[in-house]
């Protein structure tokens, strides 16, 4: 599961509702623990894999707008619950 | 008809901006309609005990900014949160507009009801005479029909009950046709309270330039309103609703349709038809946004703050044939946002910024101020949905990074400099940048300011009918 979106408490929920479930209780994934592994776009693991003439046209601006150690911090928080779980 | 030969080209000789705090109606949002109808009867009480009342409502920072009485920049400096910061000694009054209550907003309903669907009690309607009377913007003979017995009475059937904020009944609406689901209770009210707050910013502007209504020759509503019925939902024209109310008997006028975009759509085409010498005098009106009520309530709620949108907002411009101030609308610094351009945020912001400003020769940072979504950040972050505007300066300087037109390390101060914090409640298509063009316009004339790019974009793929976005900016500046 690749996440893009802006902000990191956002990014937080949407990973933890694709790993442990929607924390909101909201959704229909409420008490789903589908443990997805989940990044963000923005991530080295992404970047790495994706054509960088792709990414740079459809990615480079909104990542410079993002706070990409915030959202990362965020979802590695998730990603080591979910593989500690 | 005068058409202009000098080939100057139109400015914009006005802008108001008015609230209606509206705390009662909040419930008929659409989040908060939807919460309710499946809450077990707790949630009322919540939202009751979360409403703000009029003074507080007067007194919000962004609010005082919203209708003149303050720089958008003013709020960098009031303290965190701004709902507990409200400003000592604030009136209801500023320079672009004003707030009215909620008292004042159902006599406003009662005016813009020509069928005789919002009865509200005798009482409520004689206060609100009396409010709308000391705005000093109605005449007798539209203050009459605040109280005058409507023609037919609002049928019992299907009809919503109208509350104040603390939950006494104040009257009802009732549905149009019968089973029509574009003409439901609850469509109408949406609708009218659209025009009323509408109507109320043209009266507002026509005021502020001392203007007779009768100079008005064509009206762009640039709403997100759909008036029709079952065979032509979203039919329109509020704009020639909105007129009519307004007193603008010599014009006619039809709604431009593009989501949160269409307010800078509107705005261009209103410059084009006066520069094409069609109308001389034409205003851009969007009026206010039931549905968008409470839109962000869950998060005001888990932070047990107020329930921050609580008012409607309604923006009108005059848009005219140059005036002699120098301000002008350039029309030759249009950005659009075309089929072709796609999707992502380096296409979007070049085709609304850097495409525009290149045909002026300008770079990125030879505009003073970018006027983006202004959404008020006190109300979106709390929900989760970020500080608009703050994204939206990071993009701008980060597509002027990559440009090789502003060092990397300055993109954190580009959003002090050539932006603002946003100050406009979070009503869809009012945020969209034209509220800055009130703040704008003095600062223009007077030379403080030399020009100020305004960027809209709107979420056509909510509609399902696309799966692209739309955008639109343009120039204003000062002629040399």
């Amino acid at each position: 599961m690749i996440l893009g979106a802006a902000e990191p408490a956002y990014v937080e929920m949407m990973a933890e509702t694709v790993t442990a479930g929607d924390p909101t209780y909201t959704g229909p994934l409420a008490g789903v623990s589908l443990g997805l592994p989940v990044y963000h776009v923005t991530e080295p693991e992404v970047r790495e894999i994706t054509d960088a003439s792709v990414y740079q046209d459809q990615i480079a601006l909104s990542e410079m707008a993002m706070e990409t150690d915030k959202i990362w911090e965020s979802i590695r928080a998730v990603r080591g619950r979910s593989s500690g779980s | 008809m005068t058409v202009d030969h000098t080939g100057a080209f139109p400015t914009v000789r006005g802008v108001s901006c008015v609230l209606a705090h509206t705390p009662g109606l909040l419930r008929y949002g659409s989040k908060p309609t939807r919460e309710l109808a499946k809450d077990d009867g707790t949630l009322l009480p919540r939202l009751r005990q979360h409403l703000r009342n009029f003074d507080d409502a007067v007194a919000y920072p962004p609010n005082q900014v919203f209708i003149g009485n303050g720089a958008p920049e003013s709020l960098w400096d009031v303290p965190e949160p701004w709902w507990r910061h409200g400003r000592s000694g604030a009136t209801a009054r500023g320079p672009f507009g004003q707030i009215v209550s909620e008292e004042a907003f159902w006599g406003l309903l009662r005016m813009a009801d020509d069928f005789g669907l919002v009865g509200v009690e005798r009482r409520h309607l004689d206060a609100s005479a009396a409010l709308l009377r000391s705005t000093g913007l109605w005449s007798d003979a539209e203050l009459d029909r605040v109280v005058r017995p409507a023609t037919t009475t609002a049928a019992a059937e299907a009809a919503l009950a109208l509350y104040a904020a603390d939950g006494s009944p104040v009257g009802r609406i009732a549905r149009g046709y019968p089973d029509d689901t574009s003409q439901t209770a609850d469509i109408l009210l949406e609708n009218l309270a659209c025009k009323a707050s509408g109507a109320l910013a043209i009266k507002q502007l026509l005021c502020q330039l001392g203007m007779a209504a009768t100079d008005v020759e064509y009206v762009l509503g640039c709403g997100e309103e759909a008036v029709g019925d079952r065979y032509q939902r979203g039919g329109g024209s509020i704009s020639k609703a909105m007129a009519e109310m307004a007193g603008c008997t010599n014009a006619t006028g039809s709604d431009v349709k593009a989501f949160c975009c269409a307010p800078v759509h509107a705005l261009v085409l209103a410059g084009a038809l006066v520069q094409s010498g069609i109308y001389r005098n034409v205003v851009v009106v969007g009026g206010g946004s039931l549905a968008k009520l409470g839109m962000k309530m869950q998060g005001h709620l888990s932070k047990d703050m107020p329930l921050l949108e609580d008012c409607l907002a309604a923006v009108a411009i005059m848009v005219s044939p140059a005036d002699g101030t120098g301000v002008q609308l350039r029309l030759d610094a249009v950005g659009r946002h075309t089929v072709a351009s796609g999707g992502s945020a380096g296409a979007i912001y070049e085709a609304l910024v850097s495409a525009p400003l290149e045909r002026l020769g300008l770079r990125i940072c030879d505009v003073d101020k970018y006027a983006v979504e202004l959404h008020n950040p006190e109300i979106t972050v709390p929900a989760g949905s970020g500080n608009v505007p703050h994204t939206n300066y990071r993009l701008i300087a980060g597509l002027a990074v990559m440009r090789g037109e502003l060092r990397r390390e300055d993109v954190d101060a580009f959003e002090h400099t050539h932006g603002m914090p946003g100050f406009v409640p979070t009503q869809g298509h009012i945020p969209a940048a034209l509220p800055y063009l009130a703040h704008a316009l003095p600062r223009l004339r007077d030379g403080s300011l030399r020009n100020a790019l305004f960027i809209a974009k709107g979420s056509l793929f909510l509609g399902k009918m696309t799966n692209m976005a739309d955008g639109m900016s343009v120039l204003l500046d000062r002629s040399a």
